[in-house]
This record gives C-alpha cells, structure tokens and sequence, in this order.
C-alpha cells in the first residue's frame, strides 16, 4: 500500500475529505467554490497517481472511498437539512398559534 | 462493440447527437442504421441472421394478421417458431446435443466420434429470437396490431442499447415510444444519466473487481479450498448481479436520455424472501416471457398439482437451457424448478408452524431468516451456473463437504488473489453498492438519488468515474458482460 505511506496523497485525501463534509456547512458562494475545488483537486489527485505510476488498483480505492465519502456526506448533509427545516417549521407553526 | 469499451464512448454520443440534431423523420433510419452497425462491429457476417429473423417474423405476422383461417394463422406461428428456434437451436445447442448423443452411446459401450460444427455463437441470438417470437406469438393472439411499417419493426428487433442482453422487450411497450414524436428532455437526460453511472459503477467497480477472485477458484477447482469456495460463491452472487443489471442500467439510461423507457429488469433481487419472489426480481423480462408464453400456455397453477409442479419444472429447465448449452445450466434451472416445488409442497406446513410458534408475518426475524435462506439456495444454485462443467462443479462440491479440507490452512492473498488494498477495495465497492442501490429507484417516482446529483456535484461523479473508466481502458481490462454469452 504505497500510496497510504506517502505524505502527499495522504494529505491531499484528508483534505477532500474535509471539503465534502465541510462545504455544505457554509454559505452559498463559498460552498460553490469549494466544490469546485474539490473536483479540481480530485483531477489533480488522480493525474498524480497516474503521473507517479501508482499501482491502478490503489487509484481505484483512493475513487472509492472518495465516492463513498462523498454519498456519506450528501446523506449526512441531507438528513441535517431535513431536520432544521423540520423545525423552522414547527417553530413557525408555534409562533402562529 | 461493448458499453465499456472505447468504441462506444465515441459511438453513443455520435448517435445522439444526430438524434437530437436531424429532423424527427431522420430519427427512424438514424437509430436503424445506428443498430446495425452496433451489431455489426461484434459479428458483421452474423447481420444477415438477425435481418432474415426480422423479415421472416415480420412476413409472418403480416400473414397472420391478414388471414381469417384458423389453419393457416397456426400454420405460420408453427413455422415462424420452427424457423426461429431452428436457428437458435443449430448455434446455439447443435454441438451440445451431439457431445452429448455421442457420450451416451459411450457411456454404453458403443463407439461414436461427436460431429462438431464449432459455430460463432451470434451475440445476443437468445434475446432478439425472444423477442421476435412475442412479437409474432402476440401478434397470433390478437392482443397487438400487426406493425405495418417494417423498419419500425426492424428497429423494435434490433434497437441498440437492448440487443444484445436484454432486458427482452415486449412489442407494446417498445414500438408505440419508437414513433413517439420525442422533444430533448433535461429530466429524462438526467435520469438517464443516473442510471448509466449506476451501471458503469456495478460493472467497472464491482463485478469487474470480483470477476478476477472468483475466476481464481473456479477456473482451478482442484485446489480450491473449502472458505475459497464459499468466499468464491458469495462474490460470484454479487458479481453476476452486478455484472447483468449494470448492464441493464447502463442499457436503460442510454434509452431513457432519447426518451425512450426499456423495462425494469432488476428489483433489489438479493433482498427476495422466497425463490419465487427471487425469480419475480430477477432478470424480470425473461421470468415474465416464460410466464407468459410457457408457464400458462402449459396450464400455469390451474390444473392438477402434479401437473404444476411439472409446469415449474419445465420452465426452469427450459430457463436453465436458455442460459446456455451446458449442463451446469440445465442443474442450475432444475435446482429453481426443485426450490419451487418444495416450497409448494411445504407452503402450509410452514404456515402452520409459524402459527404454532406465534410467529408474526411481519415479524423482521422471520423477514431476515426468509432472506438469509432464500440467498443460501440462491447461492448455492449459482455454484452451478459459474463452474466450467459439471466435472468442476462436482468437484467443488466434492471439496466444500470434505471435512478434513476445512482444516487447511487459508490465506485470502494466496487463495483468493486477494491482496489487503484487494480486500479493502472490496469492501468499500460492497458498501457503495449497497447505498446506491438503496438511494437510486427505478421507477419514475422520487427516490433518494437526488444525493448523488446534490449541486454540482454530478459533474465531479462523471468526470471521476470517467477517468476511472478510462484508467482501466488504458489498463487493457476492458471485459465482457457475462450475459452476452447466452
């Protein structure tokens, strides 16, 4: 397993994996620009290993799990929005009454 | 040309293009001539078998929508099924017959050499002949008109993204969207989208991905051990689903982006509580065409029990066959066949056990325990399906209850290929199939997939997955769909 002993690879997939639990937490623009980024860096990510002649199966995993992070965070996104606006409603409907 | 290969990455936006682009009359001799070539890049000699099948039932039909004779209608059904079978039969099943004869008469004593023609096996001759038939069957029942135009006909047998395995389209569902006038739509691209990623994904990262464990055990059975076997077994399940509904995704999305809706073919079949309930999950199009065209011609479930059960066993065996020339799969419909009559026969009993033990039927124990069970017959089945022959399927056997052999020592990097970045790989695809197949539905409805494309996300999954795609184009491990085989 190259590529988990090497520091770049390493630092780079802590900081995707940042990016895709962090960016929806912040306002529009700059979570637009962070997605962004993290696309960007996914490609540069992949060229490298690709550049540096990683192992093809260990390119897989690295997608993998950034894929699994990623669904992971959408869901995990998801279901807090959910529940704020489940309660911006009903602190709605109290106020009402 | 495959759906993972370089080819069709080129060809598929071609043909969109231009189906978007050119006037809507152009769409016809577009998607015809699109199929043709599709095909034609697998076997171009083999385009006149699928052409004369095409004329031949569409002449039929025609005939038999014109005639008022009740001779004359059975006359061209039974020849239009003579013909189509016929040829089916000769690629696909003369060889077979003959090893067989021949290993019969030797079996008692005589003396005979196999006459072997070694034919090219037409891609996807089982599902355009199936097709075909229903198309003709239906057609003879009355229960559809007797298409007029020939090139839509043409286009219902060999429509691209079905032709070569399925899901087998019913011509009421496929030949009334072909003439439908169809304006782009982002909703039906996006869809479509999906469901191609979906598919590519099962295919790319998860059955390719197994594909190499599961050939280890099974292409040297003699030295598999008995963990290697079940091991083997559990991810062949997972692969053959992956394998055969990634290609139906993919196929599915590829339609639905021109507006066109192929059926489902896959309904979350691992997820079934009884073999019956498997098979009504499970390559969807062809339960329902053997449902309808043999399991009811034959007397279905209303006649004496001994003939239902016999009805059951003959579907499945037929299925077994369809599947390929083999014996392996001849044991392999018959285990379903078997499966099915035993859970007739011990429908009430386990009613009535249940009852006695105040076992609730919604109870989610008895829902896991129906599950667990009705895969582990699966499962075993598919021992069947994957050995090479019966010789390796009984040899595996012969090594699974071998007790002693359980007590050798096992190494999932010597045993089963399977290296730690292998075994992580795995276990991360396992984990992405099993959420993308709870977050993505079918139907046209809302589901849960609306994550997979949350913001501009979507972009990211298409370009990641399609450098993946192209990593492993580059790696020379472009493979086949296993369906393509039958």
């Amino acid at each position: 397993m190259q590529i988990f002993s090497h520091p770049v690879p390493l630092i780079l997939a802590i900081l995707l994996t940042v990016l895709h639990f962090v960016a929806p937490a912040l306002p529009a623009l700059f979570e637009k620009i962070l997605k962004y980024a993290n696309i960007c860096l996914h490609i540069v990510l992949y060229f490298a290993l690709i550049l540096f002649k990683t192992p093809l199966d260990e390119v897989v995993l690295v997608y993998l799990v950034s894929l699994l992070l990623y669904i992971l965070s959408a869901l995990l996104w998801q279901r807090i929005d959910a529940r704020s606006e489940q309660s911006s409603a009903k602190e709605k409907g109290e106020s009402k009454k | 040309m495959t759906f993972n290969s370089l080819a069709f990455v080129l060809f598929y936006p071609c043909v969109l293009l231009l189906y978007f682009l050119l006037p809507r009359r152009a769409r016809l001799p577009l998607l015809l001539a699109a199929s043709y070539f599709f095909y034609m890049y697998y076997q171009p000699s083999l385009i006149f078998l699928i052409f004369g099948t095409t004329v031949i039932s569409w002449l039929a039909a025609w005939g038999i929508s014109r005639s008022h004779s009740l001779a004359i209608r059975r006359l061209l059904l039974s020849l239009t099924l003579i013909v189509c079978l016929g040829t089916l039969f000769f690629y696909k099943y003369f060889d077979f017959l003959m090893g067989s004869i021949t290993g019969l008469i030797r079996f008692f004593g005589g003396t005979a050499s196999p006459i072997v023609l070694s034919l090219v096996l037409p891609v996807g001759i089982s599902f355009y002949t199936f097709q075909t038939l229903s198309y003709v069957i239906d057609v003879y029942r009355g229960s559809i008109p007797h298409e007029k135009n020939f090139f839509y006909y043409a286009l219902f047998v060999s429509f691209f993204p079905q032709l070569v395995a399925g899901p087998i389209e019913r011509p009421e569902n496929l030949l009334p969207q072909l003439k439908e006038k169809y304006v782009f739509n982002k909703a039906d691209a996006v869809k479509g989208a999906k469901h191609m990623l979906v598919g590519y994904f099962k295919k790319i990262c998860v059955a390719d991905l197994l594909a190499e464990t599961v050939n280890l055990v099974y292409n040297v059975p003699e030295e598999a051990t008995p963990l290697g076997i079940l091991i083997a077994t559990a991810l062949f399940a997972v692969q053959i689903y992956c394998d055969f509904s990634g290609y139906t995704d993919i196929a599915i999305g590829i339609s639905r982006v021109m507006g066109i809706r192929l059926m489902q073919n896959f309904d979350h079949p691992y997820r079934a509580r009884t073999v019956r309930e498997f098979w009504s999950r499970w390559h969807i199009s062809l339960s329902s065409w053997f449902k309808d065209y043999l399991y009811i011609p034959l007397g279905g479930s209303r006649c004496a029990r001994w003939r239902h059960m016999l009805n059951l066993m003959i579907v499945f065996a037929v299925s077994g066959l369809w599947h390929g020339a083999s014996f392996t799969f001849i044991v392999w419909g018959l285990l379903h066949g078997v499966y099915q009559v035993v859970g007739q026969l011990t429908k009430r009993p386990r009613v009535a056990l249940r009852a006695r033990l105040g076992i609730s039927e919604d109870s989610r124990i008895l829902h896991a325990w129906q599950t667990a069970c009705t895969s582990l017959l699966v499962g075993f089945a598919w021992l069947f399906f994957r050995a090479n022959s019966m010789q390796d399927a009984i040899t595996l056997l012969g090594r699974f209850f071998n007790g002693a052999a359980w007590l050798l020592p096992f190494s999932l990097k010597e045993n089963l290929g399977l290296s730690s970045v292998a075994v992580l790989t795995v276990i991360v695809s396992l984990a992405l199939l099993w959420l993308m197949d709870r977050l993505v539905a079918y139907g046209d409805g809302e589901d849960g997939s609306a994550v997979l494309v949350r913001d501009g996300a979507f972009v990211y999954i298409v370009w990641t997955l399609l450098l993946v795609y192209m990593l492993l184009l580059a790696s020379d491990k472009v493979s086949t769909f296993i369906y393509f085989q039958f």
